[in-house]
């Protein structure tokens, strides 16, 4: 086995040196984020919730479980089917049709949501469903990914995903598939 | 291995089917365009390029430094990291921590690194079961085919080739050629893989050295799929892959699939820090090469890459020639460039037309062609030119320095061509004159027109 020291040390005279890290400040994206993030997240595949009440959502969730739908949710003050206390394993989510999460951070320029391990049960609880759920508010938009990077106050011991729009492919002849490993729907709602 | 034939016989076999190179070269334009569309939408793209190509000239500067950083963060962090200086190192390393646990089925996703060192025929060797859950990935792997292209690796694959594979090995509908149905069967098939694999494989798209985190990006959702799901999680990357920290891991989350497909984001941006409660994450941590390659400065540039393939969909000698024709196992601009002085046929680098399109939309500014012009000399000067490149070139820079050099050659050529047979003018041509006519002289050289018209 190679030790640290001796795998460092083949790097120590390389050809290039003396380059200072330059600034990574970039421009902000302001105003109307709603709108473009809306747009970004149509763009990328993803779809608006048609409320920006909870209780709509809520509605559309009690519509589902009498459908026999199964439904995890991760948000205060929408419930679910499943009690997110039992899950003791992410193998435990193989039949979940919808996870709904809370996310605290939008980025308006690519229409993804952060999701952080924080707000969730277990990580696979965003990739496993059938249809995602995100929940968030419109202050929680941001312009660029740099300026929500900044927002991440915690990644140090911890995981987190920029989910932008549903699960795809485009590995057979360039034509876009939706719903490759992952959901096959994205939803973002904006709650006030 | 190397292959003993050149580049332009490789390419032989994939342009034999010439309706097949024009919708490959088409399909690749698509992206090309696609990136355009997205580039142009950020006012600041070139600042961003510029910025993206110092901050990787400072980790450049300073690569052992930050390894040493993200290694410890890492460890802090409760993952465990390794070192490797080769590919056996980093196969032997990865079939130890497997077998100390008693894995027998690795789900794996998309990771160029893999495909270098070979790991896959290796892990199998010892009895380990490998799944590459990436769907182009898949389709390569059941069909028993290598990549033709970093991102989007089945793009020489049409579509009844797939379906025809699926009815074999998965049972689809024969003639069902629909992406939707193929990838969907895919998608079914492999969600039983992704639920028995006992560990999980995924490469790393930026290792963030202040957090001890690293990014991996994906539109399928497979790496996280695999890793959320196994009690182990190998994580595997080139030393190049480091950056300095969140800010710098942002910028090129921002541009690198932008650059590649023309997405403003892939779907899943995925940040790992530490290793879900009560499982194992390993880093390993590979050199095989890049150690060396990073001590020639007219080479070392070639790790500011953060393999977007964006080079390749531009190349006018790649979406024609196809990912196959390539030596290395990465083809086009890119893997000319990282491969420069290790190739041996002496040829790859001629599969070039020194147009300069890969370096004007690499999103971090590698002087892809200026790599390859510069592996051209060195071949020169080492004495491996082809035969007819040994001759025609001195010459044709002997004639091209002396303008009465030049005239007389002018008129030889013209006569030469008037009274050669075309068949015979071919043998001269040869190569060049395969698929192309030898032009037609005009009646008179510009300078004998110059001279009699504007002349004195």
């Amino acid at each position: 086995m190679t030790s640290r020291d001796s795998f460092l040390a083949r790097f120590k005279d390389t050809a290039i040196s003396g380059h200072a890290l330059p600034s990574l400040e970039f421009a902000k994206i302001e105003a109307p984020l709603k709108e473009l993030f809306s747009e970004l997240l149509i763009k990328v595949g993803g779809q608006l919730g048609t409320s920006n009440k909870k209780q709509a959502l809520q509605n559309f969730v009690d519509l589902q479980i009498e459908d026999g739908y199964q439904v995890l949710s991760l948000v205060n003050g929408i419930k679910g089917n499943r009690n997110p206390l039992e899950i003791t394993s992410p193998h435990q989510l193989s039949d979940i049709d919808y996870t709904i999460t809370p996310s605290s951070i939008a980025v308006a320029e690519n229409g993804s949501v952060w999701i952080d391990e924080e707000q969730l049960i277990t990580r696979n609880s965003v990739f496993i469903c059938q249809h995602l759920i995100a929940v968030t508010s419109v202050n929680n938009i941001v312009g660029t990914l740099n300026e929500a990077i900044k927002k991440i106050n915690k990644i140090a011991g911890n995981w987190g995903c920029f989910v932008s729009g549903p699960s795809k492919t485009a590995d057979i002849e360039q034509a876009l598939v939706i719903g490759a490993h992952g959901p096959m729907t994205m939803t973002v709602w904006l709650i006030e | 291995m190397a292959d003993p034939t050149s580049h332009a016989e490789r390419s032989a076999i994939f342009i034999r089917n010439e309706e097949r190179v024009d919708w490959h070269s088409e399909s690749l334009l698509n992206l090309r365009d696609k990136r355009d569309i997205q580039t142009k939408s950020l006012l600041e793209w070139e600042k961003m390029r510029e910025a993206a190509s110092q901050m990787k000239m400072n980790v450049l500067s300073n690569i052992s430094d930050y390894l040493q950083l993200f290694a410890d963060k890492c460890t802090d962090n409760g993952m465990v990291v390794h070192w490797a200086v080769d590919d056996k190192e980093h196969n032997d390393i990865i079939a130890k921590i497997l077998q100390d646990r008693g894995k027998t089925k690795l789900i794996k996703s998309k990771s160029m690194l893999t495909e270098e060192c070979h790991l896959v025929p290796h892990l199998e060797s010892l009895g380990i079961e490998c799944i590459e859950s990436d769907l182009g990935e898949r389709i390569l792997q059941l069909k028993e085919e290598a990549p033709s292209h970093i991102v989007v690796p089945a793009i020489h694959l049409k579509k009844e080739e797939i379906s025809q594979l699926f009815h074999e090995k998965l049972g689809t509908d024969k003639y069902c050629c629909d992406p939707t149905y193929l990838a969907h069967a895919a998608r079914k098939s492999l969600r039983e893989d992704f639920l028995t694999a006992d560990a999980a494989m995924t490469g790393v798209n930026m290792a963030i050295a202040d957090q001890g985190a690293f990014v991996v990006c994906t539109n399928e959702g497979n790496a996280d799929m695999g890793a959320h799901l196994a009690d182990l999680h190998i994580a595997v990357m080139g030393v190049d892959k480091i950056v300095p920290n969140a800010d710098a891991a942002a910028l090129l989350m921002r541009m690198l699939a932008r650059n590649a497909t023309g997405q403003p984001s892939t779907s899943y941006n995925s940040i790992f820090a530490s290793p879900r409660e009560g499982t194992e994450t390993h880093i390993v941590i590979v050199d095989n090469g890049r150690s060396e390659r990073l001590k020639n400065k007219d080479h070392a540039e070639v790790y500011k890459c953060i393999r977007c393939g964006a080079c390749m969909n531009t190349c006018p000698v790649y979406r024609r020639s196809g990912g196959h024709s390539y030596e290395y196992f990465i083809p086009g601009p890119i893997g000319l460039a990282i491969n420069a002085n290790d190739e041996s046929s002496h040829s790859d680098a001629w599969a070039c037309t020194m147009c300069a399109s890969c370096t004007n939309v690499c999103p971090v500014k590698v002087p892809l062609h200026k790599i390859i012009m510069h592996h051209r000399e060195k071949i020169a000067e080492s004495g491996h030119l082809p035969y007819a490149k040994s001759w025609y070139m001195p010459t044709t820079a002997a004639i091209l320095k002396s303008p009465n050099r030049l005239n007389v050659a002018i008129k030889v050529t013209k006569i030469g061509l008037q009274l050669l047979p075309q068949p015979l003018g071919n043998i001269v041509g040869g190569g060049w004159t395969k698929s192309r006519e030898l032009p037609k002289m005009p009646k008179q050289s510009f300078a004998a027109w110059h001279k009699k018209n504007r002349g004195k």
